[in-house]
């Protein structure tokens, strides 16, 4: 002991000096260390919270995005579809317009070939009256003053032979 | 027209009556053998031979109806009336186509010799007869006649149109069988000149063409189809 005394050591010191750094030790451990770790372990949790909400949205926006996707896709499809059945359809009309227009072409120009063979019948027509006006005229004159008074007597007996048969 | 004719006729008649009071109460046969000798035209002695007393008074009456008044007197079906249809479409007629149209030009004296070659009896009816065809023209005895047989029998109006003056033999055959097609008519015979040959027949509206002209006609229509 009286060695220990002699090197400086006193070991109610030295217990003073243990029991202070117990009393220490329990009052960091109970003051500073539990709310340290309890900190950090918040501060771990909010982490991984934070994580598994990122891990959660980015999920959910990649499946929006996937959704999306096949919206976008499918309303591509849809309006190909409707461009493809506008351009039948306005095949159609078109051809419908077309064939339309080529019959009221046809029409007109048949019309027109008609009215114009009727007006070329007519000239004729008239034309024909007036020469057979003409050739009656001349062949009446002719036979009312030429035939001999015997040949009408016979033409009279021929007729009424003819209306008794 | 014909009051002169029918007073003959009855005065015939009637004269012939008077000479045989009983003729009514015989046959038939016995009648016709009383009209043999009797200056009479064969319809009448028929139409006496097979007529009864009361009717032949009432014909009597219906002809003094005419001779008063031609236009209101009913003569549809009148037996005695059909006997002057008969007469006229028959025998007249073939004496009046015998005459042609220059007859119609003549002086009278001429003309009545015309007639009394035609009709040479010389009894008073056949005298009436010579002054119808005298007096009047063709055209009114036509008219006159074809009113008289539509109106006894309803006959059809026939007509006959030929370009020249019909030579009587021809007359008499057209005029024949027209007569025996429409009974009891008066075929009235014209001349248009603008029928060129041939022959145009009317009856009752219908005509059946068969002239010159309307051949030309024909043809020229044919042609300018």
């Amino acid at each position: 002991m009286d060695k220990l005394s002699s090197l400086g050591i006193d070991l109610g010191s030295i217990l003073f000096y243990l029991v202070n750094t117990g009393v220490l030790l329990v009052v960091l451990t109970y003051f500073l260390y539990k709310p340290l770790l309890k900190i950090i372990d918040d501060r771990r949790k909010h982490i991984a919270d934070s994580i598994e909400e990122s891990n959660r949205l980015r999920s959910e926006f990649e499946k929006t995005l996937d959704q999306a996707k096949q919206d976008r896709e499918a309303s591509e499809e849809q309006l190909r579809e409707e461009l493809a059945r506008l351009k039948k359809y306005t095949e159609e009309e078109r051809a419908k317009l077309t064939a339309d227009m080529d019959e009221a072409r046809s029409n007109m120009l048949q019309k027109a070939q008609e009215e114009i063979d009727a007006a070329k019948a007519g000239l004729l027509k008239d034309a024909e009256k007036d020469v057979m006006a003409l050739m009656s005229k001349i062949i009446l004159d002719i036979v009312q003053n030429k035939v001999p008074e015997k040949v009408i007597q016979e033409s009279i007996k021929d007729a009424w032979k003819q209306y008794n048969k | 027209m014909l009051n002169d004719f029918l007073t003959a006729l009855t005065h015939e008649m009637v004269r012939f009556l008077a000479a045989h009071p009983d003729f009514f109460e015989g046959k038939e046969d016995a009648r016709e053998k009383a009209l043999q000798n009797v200056r009479m035209p064969a319809p009448f002695k028929h139409y006496l031979a097979h007529r009864k007393s009361e009717d032949f008074m009432e014909d009597m009456r219906l002809v003094v109806s005419y001779v008063n008044s031609a236009k209101l007197a009913k003569l549809e079906g009148n037996a005695f009336f059909k006997a002057v249809v008969e007469f006229f479409t028959g025998a007249f007629a073939a004496k009046l186509d015998k005459l042609n149209s220059d007859f119609y030009g003549f002086k009278e004296k001429d003309q009545w010799t015309v007639v009394q070659e035609l009709i040479k009896s010389d009894s008073h009816v056949a005298g009436t007869l010579r002054e119808l065809l005298i007096r009047r023209t063709y055209q009114e005895l036509s008219a006159g006649l074809v009113t008289l047989t539509q109106r006894v029998v309803g006959a059809a109006y026939v007509v006959v149109q030929t370009p020249r003056e019909v030579d009587s033999e021809l007359k008499k055959e057209i005029r024949h069988d027209l007569v025996k097609e429409n009974p009891l008519s008066f075929p009235v015979f014209q001349i248009n000149k603008k029928l060129i040959g041939g022959i145009r027949i009317f009856k009752d509206g219908d005509v059946n063409d068969q002239s010159w002209v309307n051949r030309v006609q024909q043809f020229i229509s044919l042609s300018s189809v």
